[in-house]
């Protein structure tokens, strides 16, 4: 049995031991030669049960024993008592072999066929419903939970009650589910023993009450519905009255599987040669019906839940994505129309002074060579303007397309920071800039991105800095990494704005206009990543912001880049 | 040529401010400048312009908040003529129910040819 290390009795140590047809002292134990004395198995009488079953069976036939040591019977009421329940006794043949032959007279017009099935039909629900009703009756005396415990008392009540000895094989699968199953035998079943007294051989299995009882017994201790079939008969011939026992909609499977199983024995009449010869009762199949229609039924109210909540979920997705979308085309559309505006503003301040410039000169007149300087000095400016915009776009183009790619070498990081302070200084009298650097600190990376998140950062600290402060560049070793700090006197940024610096198109003081296009912080933190680096915002309590450029010493894999 | 007629000038760009008061001071006329609205706004009751070219983005007060303030004003009120980057630069100038509008970049003939329609 599942999950349970099981020493079986054989057959030929279960079979002969049991001589006698009738249970008339059931506190006298049977001889069982290969149990060990004392032990649970050979205490137990009443039953056969594989090893690692006896001791919870035992407990049920002490019970059992103890429940038909009281009885009493009083023919002048015209009761049997046994334990204060009412018992009836009913001659056994009357129930199998007579009755059958009953109804084979009664339905001679239709054919022993249609008797057999009607007889069938009805001492299995007799006992089925019998069978149920004692398990119930007993689970309640005894306050059994358990699915096998309240299993246990039923051959044990079988076999006290004249209805058959059962002897449980080890091939059983007693599980509360679809799983279940039972095969086992009635070697003294009172059906077959009926037939056989008056020496009639049946050409079908003849124990459907048995198969009924146990079923409707197991049913209700196992809480699932169960159906047994007869697969070998005494009375057709067979060597023991032997039985399957299974969920309805899987009883024919195991009938075709044990039916055609040869490995228990030659000696098999045509019984067991195929399951079209074993009895299934339509009870089973009216039972299969009924439980397939409850599991579709099942089924359906599953899928429709099952398909209702897709709906929902697909529902809930396409909102969400509708959101999304909307709040993308919002973010575009603002983007567009910041990048229209700093676009066209340096090219309007190149056309016009072009053409400052031109019209004297096509007006034959001559022109001043102090706005000469200024119209050039601002074309060289705007120009420069418009081609940092420029840069920055194809950046996010290529970061978006996946194709913005690094060409790290070995670099004097110490030089590098020293440059972006230089060329700081020289764009902007109006503010300090110092070096905290090693005289020289290589590293494996692309100077000139690095050069351009540098000077992302110097540009951020200048223009949201006072005029005359002073920024701060350093650089330093840290273990395998190496740090770049731009600390600045600013205004820094306000804390409900902080954690979206680094998004695409955002920008940390819309309401300045301050320009720009909300794109130097995301594209220098995409190449600092993209050199396996961290770019972070430190806010200083004493106010002004800091950027931490974090760069592991070795740098990135040569030709690594967004390119996927 | 135009009488030395007022002109504010309300843009953020120091460079484009730079190139179109030069090329009205040219032209003859009396140009006013102001890098933002606030500064448009003291400027417009100061020097009681004759035309106002406003610019719309701008830091601080933009175009949109000058326009409603110096329309609130009680003096009388110059016409307004926007000069926009937006990509519908029409549509800007009907926010504000500008007199006129010239999108950037624009051409100085057709800049000097709005001013002149509507200082003579």
């Amino acid at each position: 049995m599942k999950g349970r290390v099981l020493r079986t009795r054989t057959r030929k140590a279960a079979a002969p031991a049991r001589p006698k047809p009738a249970v008339r002292r059931p506190r006298r134990p049977a001889a069982k030669p290969r149990a060990p004395q004392g032990s649970a198995a050979a205490r137990l009488t009443t039953v056969s049960v594989p090893e690692a079953f006896a001791p919870l069976f035992l407990k049920a036939q002490d019970f059992v024993t103890r429940y038909f040591a009281d009885k009493v019977e009083n023919p002048e009421q015209g009761t049997i008592s046994i334990s204060g329940e009412r018992y009836i006794l009913v001659r056994a043949a009357s129930m199998s072999v007579e009755f059958f032959d009953l109804v084979t007279s009664l339905y001679e017009d239709q054919g022993p066929e249609e008797a057999r099935g009607v007889a069938s039909n009805l001492l299995f629900d007799v006992a089925h419903a019998i069978g149920k009703a004692d398990a119930q009756a007993f689970q309640r005396r005894m306050g059994l939970g358990d699915p096998i415990e309240k299993l246990s008392a039923g051959p044990i009540h079988f076999s006290f009650a004249g209805w058959a000895y059962v002897r449980i094989l080890p091939e059983s699968n007693p599980s509360a589910d679809e799983n279940y199953f039972l095969i086992y035998d009635h070697p003294y079943s009172f059906e077959s023993d009926a037939w056989r007294r008056r020496d009639r051989q049946s050409k079908f299995p003849v124990c459907v009450m048995n198969a009924g009882y146990s079923s409707g017994w197991c049913e209700e201790s196992f809480g699932v519905p169960l159906v047994a079939a007869e697969i070998e008969c005494l009375a057709a011939g067979g060597t023991h009255c032997r039985f399957v026992m299974a969920p309805p909609s899987r009883i024919e499977d195991h009938l075709r599987r044990w039916t055609q199983d040869t490995s228990r024995g030659p000696s098999r009449t045509g019984l067991r040669a195929s399951a079209s010869s074993v009895s299934i009762p339509e009870f089973f199949q009216r039972k299969r019906m009924e439980d397939e229609l409850r599991r579709s039924h099942e089924n359906l109210e599953q899928r429709v839940h099952e398909r209702t909540a897709a709906l929902e979920s697909a529902n809930e997705r396409l909102r969400r994505e509708i959101a999304e979308r909307k709040r993308a085309e919002e973010v575009r559309d603002e983007f567009l129309s910041v990048a229209a505006h700093e676009l066209k503003t340096p090219v309007t301040s190149l056309r016009g002074f072009a053409q400052l410039l031109v019209r004297p000169l096509e007006k034959g007149e001559s022109l001043d060579p102090g706005r000469l300087l200024q119209g050039l000095r601002a074309i060289d400016q705007q120009t420069a303007k418009l081609s940092r915009l420029v840069s920055q776009l194809l950046d996010i183009s290529r970061l978006e397309a996946g194709r913005l790619d690094l060409e790290p070498k070995p670099t004097d990081l110490a030089a590098l920071v020293q440059g972006v302070a230089a060329a700081a200084r020289a764009g902007s009298d109006d503010h300090g800039f110092t070096v905290h650097a090693p005289a020289s600190l290589q590293a494996f990376v692309d100077p000139l991105r690095l050069e351009q998140v540098l000077m992302n950062l110097v540009d951020n600290a200048i223009k949201y800095s006072p005029l005359g402060s002073v920024t701060d560049l350093t650089l330093r070793e840290e273990g395998d990494e190496v740090l770049i700090v731009v600390t600045d006197r600013g205004i820094g940024v306000p804390a409900e704005y902080r954690d979206r610096i680094f998004d695409q198109f955002y920008q940390a003081h819309p309401e300045d206009r301050l320009s720009g296009l909300g794109l130097g912080l995301y594209i220098s933190r995409q190449i600092v990543e993209l050199h396996r680096g961290r770019l972070l915002a430190e806010f200083p309590a004493e106010g002004g912001t800091r950027m931490i450029v974090v760069l592991p010493k070795r740098g990135p894999a040569r030709g690594e880049g967004t390119r996927r | 040529m135009s009488g030395g007629a007022c002109i504010l000038l309300v843009e953020d760009d120091d460079s484009i401010r730079e190139f179109i008061e030069m090329a009205l001071t040219d032209e003859g006329y009396t140009v006013v400048t102001a890098s933002d609205g606030a500064a448009g706004l003291a400027a417009a009751s100061r020097a009681s312009p004759r035309l106002i070219l406003l610019d719309m983005r701008m830091r601080g007060l933009d175009g949109w908040a000058f326009s409603r303030a110096y329309r609130e004003s009680p003096e009388p009120h110059a016409p307004i003529v926007v000069l926009t980057a937006a990509r519908d630069a029409g549509a800007s100038a009907a926010e504000i129910e500008a007199d006129g509008f010239l999108a950037k970049p624009f051409d100085l003939d057709d800049l000097l040819a709005l001013v002149r329609r509507f200082l003579e």
